[in-house]
């Protein structure tokens, strides 16, 4: 959500409409204005809002584009509208937007067919603009050998990328390729960091490896039943939310 | 309860504050006569109040482990009552506040919601503690909304004013306001609950004189849950309502509280702290609400200790937090932005506290920001080691409710087993509790596949579907330590399993079902990762050798099972790490490395836990929401009677025979010969002395 909008839009011509609920374009609408639009858009199709987006798009905002996108693609009949748009906003710096193209692309979603060589070139342009998960993206392709020459160090380097990104899923695999010496040195105090980082930041797979851990004790840490306990309590407070966030 | 609980005498209290003796705003026509109101507040009269909170109680009212049927001393709202009584008698002008995810999180949130839903007449057992330990008012939190609109307006008694949802009677509900300030209707716009509440306190003052005088104080609330609820809980909130940004909200409803006579503006804001850029798409967007005018901010969510725990030996500050900007964030004094802030942790463990100063200046209450105190105070809060008992009170109140638990957890699921379920011998080739669980997830991943919609997945139709589940419970933590569910069990007197039996069967209630779809070589590696767990066997060695050296990663042991057990491979324990799967095959036919599988597992191994070899995520075809404990929950009260000769003989792995000269022998729980005859184990010949630790150490037969 980094992007930044440098587009000068025309001052003139937009009108304001008259509605105290919904927000309405303004001469210079703040990202946080944009995205409430988006908001309403996308969950209650609003018309306000809709219109409201449709102005700042065409007047350039890019995250106006990438929200528009968004409320395109909550119906299929409009998903070429929101390719459109979600491409516009990519081509002019809007990170996320940049992210979900490529997620398009590598996923074969909103009527796109799987292209990787596309779908590399988005997440690189996202991984540019410092989204962990467009890096973690490349990490996975350059592994598989995915819209680029397969290397393994080069996707353990953009795993330490994806890591500095604040990325917890490409921490966690980074950490298994230290603790292996994987596509990159062994290296057992960065295994140890990468992991607990990891499940700082929640990866559930992480909070899992450090509670099985606690449950006997390691060289890394002595044995802790009830902080093992907590940790996969908590792991099972919050399933609900995490089953569906990472890549 | 759809009304702003705005009492007549806030207008009185606001005409008094007018008329008070402040130069400043008296006005020089001697003509009128000064007001004289005994009950006016003298201009530097103090009031000095805390505001208490707890938050992220996730059902946990009794210090009690509903999985394993014990105490659990560690948490519990009976023993934070116990921290609200003593900091109520610490300062008695006090307002106590719960910033949400109340009502999910343990078995008695499901019992209430699920298995016995609690009906219109009656409420929630922890609603009816909230209500006896008299809270001042509640926010909302995200894990409110996982049962549904429905439900939640019922417990709540609130009519959210939605087209889809039905209308409540009179039911049984806190007592207390509760607000929540950004979540709207989407075809309203108006919020589902009252957006906020001002409580009216009374509270002693000190005059400037000395002497003490009760004082009305509006406390004005505000709530907030995070935008994620329409990914979490879609299916019952998509096209029904809207969540909007925080600092959008606050800033049309500060003013509001403001107006409408608010002393103070307290935000329960069910998020965390991150200083990253406003946004109102952001999950813990609660930093961005102290530009809002708000006084104190109740923090939630993250499950955190905020500020630094203050007891002797207490927790050191949770990393996230302390990596915010010391420019935004006094993680000691507990201040964001200057706003005093506070998060109590969660399931009771804490109870947050804000000590506040005010003044009567200017003919309103104006916080004395430098005597401000924040505190996150636990159970060892007195000198760091001893647990604050319960409060005797609470557990009489939920005694119902908690024996019903307790009862759903030992009832009978409904099916009965003929055989006994266990791991003794499950590193010796048994797989009588583990081959019900591949069951279930096959089960599960074939219907998932078979009913997709999805394109991709539908084209999956064809590739065989396996399951791999490992032996959780075998050992790792002692000689008593194994999964053993229904040991009495026979074919002439079959045992009926309890609800809780699963939970034995699949130790780890977080794990999610996934599915990953891989090549022959990737399963041969996969083998190869599991085999790791056996010790290299010199046959040649006339000394004793550990066939399994350590139980500590033995949920890396990976055991796959096909339907019909059509799925076979050996382990040759003579050969190196990497060369010793031999004999893989499935239907009869040897495993290509081309061919293609589709394996059952948990979100733990498909996401990279345990490093297997290509399995890092990047193969996952199917995420389920649903628990790998629920799968296999339904899978086995579905089959009413589960048998050992179609659930628990499917033996798909056994050893290289080899000819041993000396000792090699398998860690185990004492006195279990009889399992493993009973399983027609032959290679497991006899038991022998016991360790230092208390395992017996069977003597394995790797010829057989």
């Amino acid at each position: 959500m980094s992007s930044k909008t440098r587009i000068i839009i025309a001052t003139t011509c937009i009108s304001l409409l008259a509605c105290a609920r919904a927000p309405v374009p303004t001469p210079v609408p703040t990202m946080a204005e944009i995205e409430s639009a988006g908001i309403q858009a996308v969950h209650a199709q609003h018309p306000t809002a809709l219109s409201a987006l449709q102005k700042w798009a065409t007047a350039g905002y890019p995250v106006a584009q990438r929200e528009l996108a968004f409320a395109y693609a909550t119906k299929p009949e409009t998903y070429p509208q929101a390719l459109i748009w979600l491409e516009k906003a990519a081509k002019g710096g809007d990170t996320e937007a940049r992210f979900q193209l490529a997620e398009a692309y590598y996923k074969g979603r909103w009527g796109l067919k799987s292209d990787y060589q596309q779908a590399y070139n988005w997440y690189e342009m996202a991984a540019n603009n410092k989204e962990g998960r467009a890096s973690f993206m490349l990490a996975r392709m350059s592994k598989y050998g995915q819209g680029t020459s397969q290397d393994l160090a080069t996707s353990v380097n953009w795993l330490k990328t994806a890591s500095e990104q604040g990325n917890a899923q490409a921490m966690f695999l980074l950490s298994n390729a230290y603790a292996a010496g994987e596509g990159t040195g062994k290296d057992p105090v960065l295994a140890r960091k990468w992991l607990e980082e990891s499940a700082e930041l929640e990866y559930p797979v992480a909070i899992q490896a450090l509670a099985m851990e606690l449950e006997t004790g390691s060289q890394h840490v002595e044995k802790d039943a009830v902080k093992a306990r907590h940790l996969i309590k908590e792991a099972s407070d919050e399933r609900l939310m995490r089953w569906n966030r990472y890549q | 309860m759809k009304k702003f609980l705005l009492l007549p005498s806030i207008a009185a209290l606001a005409l008094s504050g007018c008329g008070s003796s402040d130069p400043a705003t008296v006005t020089p026509n001697t003509s009128v006569i000064p007001v004289t109101d005994a009950n006016a507040v003298p201009e530097g009269t103090t009031l000095k109040i805390a505001l208490l909170e707890t938050t992220d109680i996730h059902q946990n009212i009794l210090s009690y482990d509903y999985y394993g049927l014990k105490a659990d001393t560690s948490l519990g709202l009976e023993r934070t009552a116990a921290l609200i009584s003593a900091a109520r008698a610490e300062n008695p002008n006090n307002v106590l506040l719960d910033d949400g995810d109340v009502i999910q999180g343990t078995l008695l949130g499901d019992y209430q919601a699920i298995a016995s839903p609690v009906t219109c007449s009656g409420t929630l057992a922890v609603y009816k503690v909230m209500n006896a330990l008299k809270y001042d008012g509640a926010g909302m939190g995200n894990h409110e909304f996982n049962y549904g609109l429905n439900f939640l307006s019922q417990i709540t008694n609130t009519d959210f004013g939605l087209p889809d949802v039905s209308k409540t009677g009179n039911c049984g509900a806190p007592n207390f306001p509760l607000v929540l300030s950004n979540v709207v209707g989407a075809s309203s716009q108006k919020p589902i609950f009252n957006p906020t509440s001002i409580i009216a306190k009374q509270f002693t003052a000190t005059k400037p004189d000395g002497n003490t005088m009760s004082v009305k104080l509006n406390v004005g609330i505000m709530g907030f849950v995070p935008p994620q609820i329409m990914d979490w809980d879609q299916k019952s909130l998509a096209g029904k309502v809207v969540v909007n940004g925080l600092q959008e909200s606050a800033n049309k409803y500060v003013p509001e509280l403001r107006s409408k006579g608010a002393d103070l503006v307290v935000a329960l804001s069910h998020g965390g702290l991150d200083a990253s850029p406003y946004s109102p798409k952001m999950e813990n967007g609660s930093l961005h609400l102290t530009s809002t005018g708000i006084d104190a901010l109740m923090l939630g969510h993250a499950h955190l200790i905020f500020p630094k725990a203050k007891e002797a030996g207490g927790p050191a500050i949770d990393a996230s937090l302390a990596a915010l900007p010391a420019a935004q964030v006094d993680t000691t004094k507990g201040l964001v932005n200057g706003v005093p802030a506070v998060m109590a942790q969660s399931w009771g463990r804490r109870l947050g506290i804000i000590q506040m100063t005010l003044k009567y200046q200017g003919g309103k209450w104006v916080v004395q920001k430098d005597l401000t105190n924040v505190e996150a105070r636990g159970f060892k809060y007195k000198d760091g080691t001893t647990i604050v008992d319960a409060d005797a009170s609470i557990a009489p109140l939920v005694d119902t409710e908690h024996k019903a638990t307790i009862s759903y957890a030992t009832q009978a699921l409904g099916t009965t087993t003929d055989f006994e379920m266990s791991a003794y011998f499950a590193l010796v080739g048994d797989v009588s509790a583990i081959q019900i669980v591949n069951q279930a997830q096959i089960d599960y991943v074939k219907s998932f596949i078979a009913s997709s919609t999805d394109a991709t997945l539908a084209s999956y139709k064809s590739i065989p579907v396996i399951s791999c589940s490992a032996p959780f419970k075998a050992g790792r933590n002692g000689p008593t330590d194994f999964t053993d569910v229904a040991p009495t069990a026979t074919a002439a007197s079959p045992v009926g399993l309890q609800v809780r039996n699963p939970g034995d069967l699949y130790l780890y209630g977080n794990n999610n079902l996934q599915a990953v779809k891989i090549k022959g070589s990737d399963l041969k590696n996969w083998l190869e990762t599991a085999a790791n767990q056996f010790a290299k066997i010199d046959p040649t060695l006339t000394t004793e050798q550990d066939l399994v050296p350590s139980y500590s990663t033995i949920y890396n042991y990976d055991v796959f099972y096909a339907e019909n057990n059509a799925l076979k491979y050996q382990i040759d324990v003579t050969q190196p790490a990497g060369k010793r799967i031999v004999n893989l095959t499935y239907a009869g036919k040897a495993i290509a490395d081309a061919d293609d599988f589709i394996v059952a597992t948990n979100d733990y191994r498909a996401g990279g836990g345990g490093n297997f070899p290509g399995i890092d995520g990047s193969k996952t075809i199917i995420k389920s929401p649903d628990a790998n404990q629920a799968v296999v929950s339904n899978y086995v009260k579905k089959q009413g009677k589960i048998t050992s000769a179609a659930n628990g003989s499917g033996q798909s792995w056994s050893f290289v025979k080899v000819d041993a000269k000396g000792p090699v022998i398998l860690r185990s729980a004492p006195g279990k010969m009889a399992v493993a005859q009973a399983l027609g184990l032959s290679r497991v010949k006899s038991e022998g002395a016991l360790d230092a630790s208390g395992y017996a150490k069977y003597a394995i037969d790797l010829s057989k």
